[in-house]
Parts: structure tokens; sequence; C-alpha cells
């Protein structure tokens, strides 16, 4: 059962912070 | 110029130099002769666990001395700069890939010449004409393979880093098949003494063939501008 | 240079509040398949619980070989064609499917360890190693995109790793079923129809389609980026130049 929330956990982690690393990517505009 | 013709001078040319020059293939036997020492003094190997361990320790030493051979393949070119002068010719980047690839093809067999009876001698492994064949064939392979990414890599920054990370995974197949192709070979298996039986040998045969086309098909984009 | 406010005529703004819109769907969609995996779907008899990871680990597979695909595609397209968009969704879905790349190994790693009681020192999975191995030319891909002379040739070298490298996936499949292994033989593509009762099937399948979503979502946003930033670059070096080459005097 801990490996089950442990493997589900590395995704949403994994997952979850590369979708919100790429949206603050996105939002960020470049003053030239 | 005939594609074979271009192929034979450039890989004639890679060996003559290297016969001259004496540079990669003490280098090479060195590695191979050593290895096969260290190995034996660090897997504590005997009569039994000799022969046990072969396929395993014979692909190791070929993956490590592959590299070191096809990365000083377009190291010594890059820095002469007759990579340049051979492609401004009419000859053709696929042509003169593989006369760089048959060269380093060369000089690994020659490795094994030494790599294969050092393994019977030290470590007691049985090595078969069907052990050989199979060698020679994921070499092939391989090397067509090795020398893609050398060319690659040598053109970057990093070519130390880059070859090993680029074709060492390309290389799995090669040394998962070969080695369960030797082993079969080295436990005696086979039809005749000259191939180890079926499906192994027969896979790496697709391999090779895969590969040595795909590699010749890239080799216009690699070396060319 | 003047900033460009924020406003009706702001075309880079619209463009984010379209993409984040959608990355709020793919969200929602998620959450939909985690509803469907730890509540709809019905527990496996031989593994209990544990056997819920089958679910993301699967549909993550299937995303980063998309992925991987779309590098493919994309890089045939540089080589064959010169084109940039074809170089910079290679390098957008490149980096998407590491991630997913990694997602799925890991999830895999988890879920080995109590099924099999596996210890990674003492046995060999062909499948675990060939994502592993598939891991690493994708990594390689972005390396070489990187550490190669920048420009054409850095995109040239990149492509044929992208496609080279791409060769590698029908390994990872079809080492299942040739090598001898301890992963699982493929149990939704067996002969004969799934070998998973319906719910189960149901429930991949909405996972699936909501990590698709995510995943295409991922890349877009990426590809967005990524070419905001070359015309960013164009834009300053066309600076350079006028500057450089604007005469004295005229």
């Amino acid at each position: 059962m801990t490996y089950l929330v442990l493997g589900y956990a590395i995704a949403v982690v994994i997952l979850g912070g590369f979708l919100a690393g790429s949206l603050i990517q996105l939002h960020h505009r470049h003053h030239e | 110029m005939r594609f074979a013709g271009v192929m034979l001078a450039v890989a004639a040319k890679d060996l003559r130099c290297e016969l001259r020059g004496k540079e990669l293939l003490p280098a090479l036997t060195q590695f191979v002769v050593l290895s096969l020492v260290i190995a034996g003094f660090a897997f504590d190997l005997d009569a039994s666990s000799g022969p046990r361990l072969s396929p395993g320790i014979l692909w190791l030493v070929l993956v490590f001395a592959g590299l070191l051979a096809f990365g000083r393949t377009f190291a010594a070119e890059r820095d002469v700069g007759s990579l340049e002068a051979m492609l401004l010719t009419p000859a053709g980047a696929p042509a003169i890939f593989a006369g760089k690839a048959l060269g380093a093809t060369v000089l690994l067999v020659a490795c094994e010449a030494v790599l294969l009876p050092a393994m019977a001698v030290f470590l007691a492994s049985p090595i078969s004409p069907a052990v050989v064949a199979t060698v020679l064939l994921a070499t092939v392979g391989m090397a067509w393979l090795g020398c893609l990414f050398a060319a690659l890599a040598a053109q970057t920054r990093a070519r130390e880093l880059l070859l090993p990370v680029l074709a060492l995974p390309l290389w799995i197949p090669f040394v998962v098949v070969g080695s369960r192709a030797v082993q079969v070979a080295m436990s005696g298996g086979g039809f005749g003494a000259w191939a180890p039986a079926g499906q192994p040998y027969a896979v790496l045969l697709d391999f090779d063939i895969l590969f040595l086309v795909v590699s010749s098909l890239a080799a216009r984009f690699v070396l060319d501008d | 240079m003047a900033e460009v406010p924020p406003g009706p005529t702001d075309p880079e703004g619209a463009e984010n509040r379209r993409l984040t819109a959608l990355a709020g769907v793919a969200v929602a969609a998620m959450l939909v398949a985690g509803w469907a995996i730890f509540v709809y779907a019905p527990q496996d008899a031989l593994q209990g619980p544990v056997q819920r990871i089958f679910y993301l680990h699967v549909a993550s597979a299937v995303a980063a070989f998309g992925c991987f695909a779309v590098v493919l595609l994309g890089s045939l397209a540089f080589l064959w064609r010169g084109s940039l968009v074809g170089d910079r969704l290679g390098r957008a879905a490149a980096h998407v499917g590491l991630v997913f790349t990694t997602v799925t190994f890991l999830m895999g790693v988890v879920w080995a360890k109590p099924i099999w009681n596996w210890d990674p020192t003492r046995t060999w999975d062909a499948r675990l190693t060939s994502t592993a191995a598939l891991w690493v030319i994708y990594a390689g891909y972005l390396l070489v995109r990187r550490l190669a002379p920048p420009g054409r040739t850095a995109m040239r070298l990149a492509a044929v790793v992208g496609v080279i490298g791409f060769v590698d996936v029908p390994v990872v499949y079809f080492s299942v079923e040739w090598w001898r292994t301890l992963h699982p033989g493929p149990v939704l593509t067996a002969p004969g129809g799934p070998a998973m009762p319906a719910p189960m099937v149901v429930a991949y399948l909405v996972t699936q389609a909501a990590v698709g979503l995510l995943c295409g979502v991922l890349v877009a946003i990426h590809y967005r980026v990524q070419a905001r930033r070359d015309a960013a670059l164009a834009r300053a070096v066309a600076g350079q130049l006028e500057l450089a080459s604007a005469p004295e005097g005229r």
C-alpha cells in the first residue's frame, strides 16, 4: 500500500513540478 | 568514384597510418591485456568461475576498447583537417564513412585477436569457432554505430562525454544478444562448429543489418554540412 | 525596445491565457483519472492495491513514446526540408518525453519492489534497462543540441540522434517478448483482447486520455517558449547587425 502511495507521490511531484515550471516559463516575458 | 573503391581506399589509408604511427593498436592491446589481468584478480577467477564469467568480461572489455578505438578514429582526422579535404572530393560522405568504419572494425578485430586467445589462456574460456563468429558479427554492427557517433561527437565541445552517452544505449542490444549468443556458443550449443544455435545468432544478424543501414544513411548528415 | 502593453492587441498574453486554460483542463482531466484509478477501478485480486500503479505507469510510457515519435518526425522534417519548426518541436518534445520517461521508470521501480521482491543487484529486467537507455539517448539528444556549434550544425547533429534514438523504441517494446524477463507480458494487447476486466480497461483509457492531454499541453507550452526565445534572439542579432552596418552620416 505504501508503495502505491510512493509511486503516485513521485508522479505527482514530477509532473506537477514540471507543469508549474513550464507555466512559469510561459508567463515570463522577455523584455529587451 | 565507386563506393567500394573509396571505402577500401579510406580504410587502407587509416590502417597504413596506424601501422606507421603505432599509436592506437598498442594502446588497445595493452588495455585488453590489463583488463583481463585485473578481471582475474577482481573477480577472483579460477578454472570454474573463469568460463562462467567469460561472456560478461568479453563484452565489457570489448565495449570499452570500442569506445577507445572509435573516439580516436575521428579525433586524429579532426586535428589534421584531412576529413574536410576528403569531403571536398567527389568521393561522397557515405563511402568515406564506410571506409573509416571499416578501418575501425579491422582495428577492433585485431584487438579481439589478442583478447580471445588471452581469455582462453588466462580465464580458461571455451573459445570455439562459433564464439569467434559471434564476436565478429557483433563487432561489425558496433563499429559502424560507434563510428557514426564518434564522427558526431567529434564536432561538439564535449567529445569524450558524448561518445559514451550516445553509443552505450544503442550498443545494449548488441551486448545483450551477443552475450547470450556467446553463452550458448561457450556451453557447446550450436549446429556445427560455426554458429551457435538459432535465435541469438539470427537476431544479432538482424541488428547488424539494421544498424549498418541506419548508420550509412545517417553518415551523410553527420559528415556533410 | 518598448514593452508590449497588455490589452486587446497583446497576442502573447492571449496565447498565454489559452495555454494556461488548456493546462487547467488537463489538470482537471488528471483529477478525473485519479478518481477512475483509485475509486472506479476494482482492486486486483492477485497484486492488491499496488497494482493501481499500472494505470499511470503505462499511460506515461505511452506518452513518452509519443513524444519521441514527435522528436523523430521533427528531426526528419529538419533533415529533409530544413524545417526550423521541426527542430523546435523536437526539442520541446524531447524535454517533455524525458520527464514522462522518468515517471515511467520510477513508477516501474516502485511497482517492481513489492511484487517481485525485486533487488536490482540480483535480477535484471530488460524493459527497465531499455527504458533507462531510452532516457539516456534523449538526454544525449538535448546535450548534443546544446554542445554542438550553435545553429544549423547543432540542429543537424541532434536531428540525427533523434532519428537513430527512435530505433531503440521497438527494442524497448520487443525486449519484453524476446528476452527472458520478469516484466509482465503485454496485458492490453494480448491476443484475444485485453486480459483485464472491463472497468480496469476503462480506467486505463481515461488515464491515458488525461495523460495524453497533459503531454500535448506541455509540448505546446515548451514549443511556444522556445519560439519566443528564438524570435527574441533573432531580433537581438538583427539589431546588432543594423547598428554595425549603419554607415556614418546617412
